[in-house]
């Protein structure tokens, strides 16, 4: 069969973690990532702050080593 | 007496492997994917996801409510063998949750842009009265 290639994820546009602490991160791999933290700020600022469209602007282009071990990668269209 | 063993003709554990294999077969999934067009169907809905204006809110919103899991599986960058949460939380120490202010800020926040159907926006808020004290009587 020829293989499935995802050459892209869309979790960073559809969906974000929010950790114990109330740290936005976008990825629920990379919890030491984060963006903002809900106690000070809110979802809204964080979903659209700067941080966040740099990452998925730089996520357009390509993968990362570990988004093939993701259930979101394979979860989501 | 013995039982014949093998795949040899019939019914039985043989028949049954013989079936595995044919669902493992690659020429067959192959098949499935191009008959029901699989792949072009899931990467039209990303490229119309990743294209439109971005959601106000998140739609998917995950919660790590317990900084903590009971599980140690093998295969996890977290809480496994060589994850960096292994050994957390430390003996007698109580895993951080998070704030039922931080939830229920949330759940008004995506309300408005009815990231949450009204029905989940419900069942949250439940929890929300529940976690608080209030809705047990």
């Amino acid at each position: 069969m020829r293989d499935y290639k995802k050459g892209q994820c869309i979790a960073l546009w559809v969906a974000t973690d929010v950790t114990a602490r109330g740290d936005v991160a976008p990825c629920h791999t990379f919890y030491d990532l984060v963006f903002g933290n809900l106690h000070s700020q809110g979802m809204r600022e964080i979903w659209n702050g700067e941080g966040f469209e740099r990452f998925r602007t730089s996520m357009r282009s390509g993968l990362l080593p570990v988004c093939p071990a993701c259930c979101h990668f394979y979860g989501l269209p | 007496m013995s039982m014949p063993r093998g795949n040899g003709g019939g019914a039985g554990i043989g028949a049954f492997s013989r079936l595995g294999s044919f669902w493992a077969n690659r020429a067959f999934l192959r098949h499935v994917a191009e008959k029901f067009r699989l792949e072009p169907l899931a990467s039209h809905v990303a490229r119309r996801i990743t294209s439109r204006p971005l959601f106000e809110t998140p739609p998917i919103v995950i919660l790590q409510v317990p900084e903590v899991c009971n599980l140690r599986c093998k295969m996890c960058y977290e809480w496994g063998t060589s994850g960096h949460r292994h050994q957390q939380p430390g003996p007698g120490a109580k895993p951080v949750s998070l704030a039922i202010e931080v939830i229920e800020g949330l759940i008004e926040e995506c309300r408005k842009e009815k990231t949450l159907t009204p029905d989940s926006c419900t069942a949250l808020e439940r929890l929300s009265m529940y976690l608080r004290g209030d809705g047990r009587k």
